[in-house]
């Protein structure tokens, strides 16, 4: 029981090491837009979040395409547009950054993989 | 140009304490595996290996042991006996597609050469019907289970013999490939195949002992009492991907044939013991 707690943490640790860190920089140009749309007057505006489900969207291929796609981002970005068509921005915004980032930590995550992922690591 | 470049490599590999990618064969890679396990777990017997979890796990075997001796997976058997034997639209016979059968599970997974891919049982299967204009069954649930489940029963005794010819170097390929995706971290969790199946096989993780990677290709399909029924090796790729919160991929797709391909190498040597029964 303890043994997988202390993995997961373990995974979790070695997750914000290698991922976290850089993940973002590749949009901050794109964040940054978003934040300016949220600052104007305290609220996001509609087209900023259909640019922020685009973002989500062209993320998750690129992840997908070096099979490094994490499970949740479809379901995120499906709840993402749902909520844009009701009109709740705010839960929209936040869905689709989230399965961006997510995407890019997937990708990042995969890329690295490849470099470094090797049998004799696990059976020396 | 290339043979000058190979040297470099080399010495850049070596200078930098970097394993060579590809450096050990396939022959190579069985052999450390098997000894890994059998050193991990010096009590168990070889054939054990077969039985999964089970051969690490005393209480679990217990309750298993029950199970087996009135195994939920014999309907399905029956059932595709029906299947095997029932003649397509057009006269003919899944026989006449595999005259050897119905025994011919450890035929596969095999790398077909006119093909360029790795062919394991469920497609071949599929192949049979398509050529014989039937539609063809779903790779995860239902009906395909119950075929495999009665071809696996009818091969019990067999050993896995996989092989990887030589003749055509993207058999290796397909190998490596496998073997590439089953050392990778995936997910959220960020966890390979191997910190579960192979760093922590003996141990428990949530109310689960992890079984080891060894003997995990011997007895498919499987009757989980999680699913209430059989499923095939793919579902379960599936359900260990999706637990560490990565994107599964295609049942039947590249990916997880060249998986299967190199798992079931690993074991080879193992006597089938199909179909299953676990938690
Ligand atoms: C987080 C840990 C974890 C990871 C990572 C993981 N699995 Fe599993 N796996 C389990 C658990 C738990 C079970 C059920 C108990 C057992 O048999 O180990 C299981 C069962 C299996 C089984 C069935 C064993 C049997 O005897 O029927 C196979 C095959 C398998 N996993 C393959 C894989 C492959 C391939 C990967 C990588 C894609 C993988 N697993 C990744 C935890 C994991």
């Amino acid at each position: 029981m303890l043994k997988g707690k202390k993995m997961l943490a373990l995974a979790f640790v070695s997750l914000i090491i290698t991922g976290c860190a850089t993940a973002t920089t590749s949009t901050e140009s794109k964040q940054m837009a978003a934040k300016s749309a949220l600052s104007k007057g305290g609220s996001i505006d509609a087209a900023a979040v259909k640019q922020a489900i685009a973002d989500a969207k062209a993320a998750q291929k690129k992840a997908a395409s070096v099979e490094g796609e994490w499970r949740d981002v479809g379901k995120f970005i499906k709840k993402a547009e749902k909520a844009l068509k009701k009109g709740d921005l705010d839960t929209a915004m936040k869905l689709a950054k989230k399965a961006r980032v997510q995407s890019e930590l997937g990708y990042k995550q995969a890329m690295e993989q490849r470099k470094s992922a090797s049998m004799s690591l696990y059976i020396p | 140009m290339r043979q000058k470049l190979l040297p470099i490599i080399t010495a850049l590999a070596i200078l930098s304490g970097l394993p060579m990618a590809s450096a050990a064969s396939p022959e190579q890679d069985l052999k450390k595996f098997q000894n890994y396990f059998k050193k991990k777990f010096p009590k168990v017997k070889w054939e054990e290996f077969a039985n999964g979890v089970y051969a690490v796990d005393p209480i679990g075997r217990e309750n298993w042991e029950a199970i087996e001796e009135f195994p939920p997976y014999e309907p399905f058997i029956d059932e595709g006996e029906e299947m095997w034997n029932k003649a397509f639209a057009n006269g003919k016979h899944y026989k006449d597609c595999f005259p050897d059968g119905p025994a011919i599970a450890a035929k596969y997974p095999r790398w077909d050469k006119a093909k360029g891919m790795v062919v394991t049982l469920p497609l071949a299967i599929n192949n049979c019907r398509k050529a014989n204009g039937e539609k063809p069954l779903k790779y995860k649930k239902g009906k395909i289970n119950s075929l495999l489940a009665y071809i696996a029963f009818q091969s019990r005794g067999q050993k896995t013999h996989v092989v990887i010819p030589k003749d055509d170097p993207r058999a290796l390929e397909a190998y490596e490939k496998g073997k590439k995706f089953y050392f990778t971290k995936r997910g959220q969790l960020n966890f390979s195949c191997a910190n579960c199946h192979v760093q922590n096989a003996g141990n428990k993780i949530r109310s689960d002992i992890l079984s080891p990677a060894l003997g995990h290709t011997t007895h498919w399909p499987t009757y989980r009492s999680k699913w209430g029924t059989v499923g095939t090796l793919h579902r379960r790729f599936t359900g260990c991907n999706k637990q560490v919160r990565a994107k599964p991929f295609k049942a039947q797709g590249e990916q997880y044939r060249d998986l299967e391909y190199f798992l079931t190498y690993m074991s080879n040597g193992l006597p089938l013991n199909g179909p299953g029964a676990r938690k």
